[in-house]
């Protein structure tokens, strides 16, 4: 399982280095998709099950896939892939910079990060993460229903940026 | 934009901003200041034509990514002290975050570079919405942050009076000239922040005042650039007789009210012993007096080479609401015996 | 060393070669359903019946050279069939028919979160290809798919408000007395054909459009990465009707029988699999826009309205006794 979870860590690096080495919209989506992946992946070692495989449900299934479908469309005739020149080198920078950085600051950070709520699991009956999302609506009632009335906002925002046959904002340009 | 959208929108920049001043939680500021970047960019892009929405989109991807700072350094926060409370953000590291996130989202020199190129993009009214009413979210926050002693600010502040003076010295348009000014206006705010937040807020308020009374007069006036200020005395004699008051004011000069905060500004930095920091802000200043004083030659100094037929135009009566213009103009120039007396007795 | 070797190489074989050997027959079954629906034979040369026809498709089409455009990009052309395969593989495994491969608690959410993976193969197909047909495809497939999934998520949650669990295996057991097909009859169709839908089937079809655009996404490809796709597909097909059926028509679970709920499990998705292709017998394909409005105009408003009845019901009855 540690292997699992170095392979994991590893690949989140990995994800975050191709995103932050700027190469063409349809890799750096690639990019994204490793490091959302590989987030969730974390989240559920240290007990986020519920919560990682919802986030992986949404930003994955949902908003990646429009962005990926964006980038798919946009045409770019000489595309920057993860082999071009100056985005192999910042890569390598990248890494690199990783490495040392990790080496200085330090060691096991990843182990006192996340507290995992069920210390007691063969005899809890809701994870901690689930009881989470039931605080969450129990407590955080107002302030659930302002992101609701955020993201009400969000919709009526994109809808009037993109409305109209020709004169939607993106095709004003 | 159909009214009832409209309407909406400018429902929700209101309260998004509202949200921010009433909140003591990280997570609800930060939902505050997305609301309200959030409605001001259909209201941007509302012209549709090219520039608008280039305008719109440089200001959402700033604005978006100062947000997603600010809510990286409230959980930081969060996670290294417990504290989601915004006083409490006692933690060096997501401090000076939350600081530069804040100073993006205004404006503040290093980070200023989106301020002159989103204004220029938009029209007048907008431009007046985004340096009055934005200005005052981000604002509260960094007035609730518990700064200590840093130099961060001052950094900030120095940085943001001097280029803000310096870069408005080249412009011929009206509206990065303005942006420039803005800058170079919350460069003073913010070298005040740690010493004496009650000056920031008064520098905020002539600030308003100031810049809503330009900008109205310019929206009056129909000038988004130099050359076109020529002509105003034309079409409004008595604007035109009045804008170099209101200019030299914005630089600061007295017996103007922009003179008010600057004063105490420059009182309060020596009373605490910082004669250096103090003579360098004002110094800076003259910089962006500079530029005001091109802008009342052009628009009142100097009339343009024509021949008398040619030069007055038909004057129709305005459209606009002119007592906006009439209040903040008098208030721009005539508040300096308001000065609180309390400032300056220590 | 060598039991977790058992563990980490056979139990997964045990899963997929059937599932792959389902496949194979799958195939077989379509064209001879829907060639006896045209009133003819099909294929009846190879083998009695014409049973060895998908072994031999399944060698013709792994001998032949796999062709790559030369303007494709490398890497992507090759990951993007394997994916497919992958995702439509590790689907199987939390299915609990009726013990699973994994034991989740979260199953039907892996289900549903892996699933809507999937459309990145396609989407990573199409776009490898470097043809427009194969883009135009994936991209009708990465809109219909995604639409689909809002749909597909909400038919879920008002079913696992009425199970009460996440868990797969609470399924069977909440339907030991009836079938939650009976009362929650409209989802349950919305959710066929949501399923129709989201495998891409006849008559949603529209990212394969053999009539406008050749094959769709998978135009470029040949011998074995189309064979993975068409795996993929196929296996995808009698997931999803799996799924279905544990879902709505629940195989009670009688742990000293096990065999009997498989068996129970797979006649009933066999049933659903032939109901899938007299489907694509009988219909016509749909026009593109009349696609996106059946899923946003008609099934997501009524979703909706069911994920509220389904929570307001249980909500409002929990005090009454059972007999009511």
């Amino acid at each position: 399982m540690d292997f699992i979870m170095y392979l994991v860590l590893f690949s989140m690096i990995l994800g975050f280095v191709v995103i932050a080495s700027n190469p063409s919209p349809f890799f750096g989506a690639l990019g994204l998709v490793v490091l959302a992946g590989m987030g969730c992946g974390i989240l559920s070692w240290h007990g986020g099950s519920f919560l990682s495989l919802v986030l992986f449900l949404i930003y994955l299934g949902g908003m990646l896939v429009v962005f990926a479908y964006s980038a798919a469309l946009a045409a770019d005739p000489f595309p920057e892939s993860l082999g071009s020149r100056w985005v192999l080198i910042s890569g390598v920078i990248y890494l690199v910079g990783v490495v040392v950085v990790s080496s200085l600051v330090c060691g096991d950070w990843y182990e006192v990060i996340w507290v995992v709520m069920d210390e007691l699991v063969d005899f809890s009956v809701m994870r901690g993460d689930m009881g989470g999302v039931a605080l969450m609506y129990s407590w955080g009632g107002g302030m659930l229903i302002l992101s609701g009335g955020a993201l009400l906002l969000t919709l009526f925002v994109v809808l009037e940026l993109t409305r109209g046959q020709s004169r939607g904002a993106l095709r004003s340009i | 934009m159909s009214p009832l959208m409209f309407s909406t929108l400018l429902l929700a920049l209101g309260l998004g901003s509202t949200v921010t001043f009433s909140s003591s939680h990280w997570l609800l500021a930060w939902m505050g200041l997305e609301i309200n970047s959030l409605a001001m960019v259909p209201l941007m892009a509302r012209p549709h034509f090219p520039r608008a929405v280039e305008a719109a989109t440089k200001y959402f991807l700033a604005q978006a990514t100062a947000a997603a700072m600010i809510l990286f350094a409230g959980m930081t926060n969060a996670w290294m002290t417990g504290q989601w409370t915004i006083e409490m953000m006692t933690h060096p590291l997501p401090l000076t975050l939350v600081t530069l996130a804040l100073g993006l989202k205004i404006g503040l020199a290093p980070v200023h570079a989106w301020l002159p190129e989103v204004l220029q993009g938009v029209d007048l009214t907008t431009g007046l919405i985004l340096s009055t009413w934005q200005k005052l979210a981000p604002l509260a926050l960094l007035l609730q942050l518990p700064h200590g002693n840093s130099p961060l600010l001052i950094i900030l502040a120095l940085s943001s009076t001097l280029i803000g003076g310096w870069a408005g010295l080249n412009q011929t348009q009206l509206r990065k000239i303005l942006a420039y000014s803005s800058i170079a206006h919350l460069g003073w705010m913010m070298v005040i922040l740690q010493y004496a937040p009650s000056l920031t807020l008064l520098a905020l308020l002539t600030y308003i005042v100031m810049t809503s009374s330009i900008f109205l007069l310019f929206k009056l006036n129909n000038t988004t650039n130099i050359n076109a200020l020529a002509t105003s005395h034309t079409k409004i004699p008595v604007l035109t007789l009045f804008a170099p008051f209101i200019l030299l004011s914005l630089g600061g000069l007295p017996p103007l009210t922009g003179f008010m905060p600057k004063w105490l500004i420059l009182h309060e930095l020596t009373m605490q012993g910082m004669g250096t920091l103090a003579t360098i802000t004002a110094l800076t200043a003259l910089l962006s007096l500079y530029f005001y004083l091109r802008l009342s030659y052009s628009m009142s100094l100097t009339m343009s080479p024509n021949n008398l037929l040619t030069s007055p135009l038909w004057r129709l009566r305005p459209h606009q609401p002119t007592l906006p213009l009439a209040i903040s103009a008098t208030s721009a120039t005539m508040l300096l015996p308001l000065t609180p007396a309390a400032f300056l007795v220590r | 060393m060598i039991l977790s070797l058992v563990t980490l190489i056979l139990h997964p074989l045990t899963m997929i070669v059937p599932v792959l050997l389902a496949v194979a027959f799958l195939t077989l079954l379509e064209r001879k359903t829907i060639s006896y629906m045209q009133l003819r034979k099909g294929p009846n040369i190879v083998g009695p019946y014409g049973l060895l026809q998908p072994i031999a498709d399944g060698i013709k089409l792994f001998i032949k050279e796999p062709i790559r455009p030369s303007t494709a990009s490398p890497l992507m052309f090759i990951l993007a069939p394997v994916l497919a395969l992958t995702l439509a593989l590790a689907l199987w495994l939390p299915m609990p028919l009726p013990y699973p491969i994994i034991d989740l608690n979260l199953g039907i959410l892996f289900v549903l979160a892996l699933s809507s993976l999937a459309v990145y193969s396609i989407l990573g197909a199409g776009w490898a290809s470097n043809s427009k047909y194969a883009l135009i495809g994936a991209l009708r497939a990465v809109a219909q798919t995604i639409s689909y999934e809002v749909n597909l998520g909400l038919i879920l949650i008002s079913v696992t408000i009425i199970v009460g669990e996440f868990t797969l295996q609470t399924f069977a057991t909440s339907q030991e007395s009836t079938w939650m097909i009976l009362p929650l009859w409209p989802l349950a169709a919305m959710w066929f054909i949501s399923t129709l839908a989201e495998t891409n089937r006849a008559p949603f079809d529209l990212t394969e459009g053999e009539s406008e655009l050749v094959s769709g996404f998978n135009v470029e490809y040949a011998g074995g990465p189309f064979a993975l796709f068409f795996l993929a597909e196929y296996s995808n097909i009698l997931l999803m009707n799996t799924l279905s059926v544990i879902l709505f028509l629940g195989a009670s679970h009688n742990p000293a029988l096990p065999e009997l709920t498989t068996i129970n499990i797979m006649v009933k998705a066999a049933f659903l699999s032939v109901v899938f292709l007299w489907v694509r017998a009988s219909f016509p394909r749909f026009r593109y826009d009349q696609l996106m409005h059946l899923t946003w105009k008609n099934f997501l408003p009524l979703t909706l309205a069911m994920v509220i009845w389904n929570l307001a019901i249980p909500t409002a009855f929990a005090g009454l006794p059972p007999q009511l």
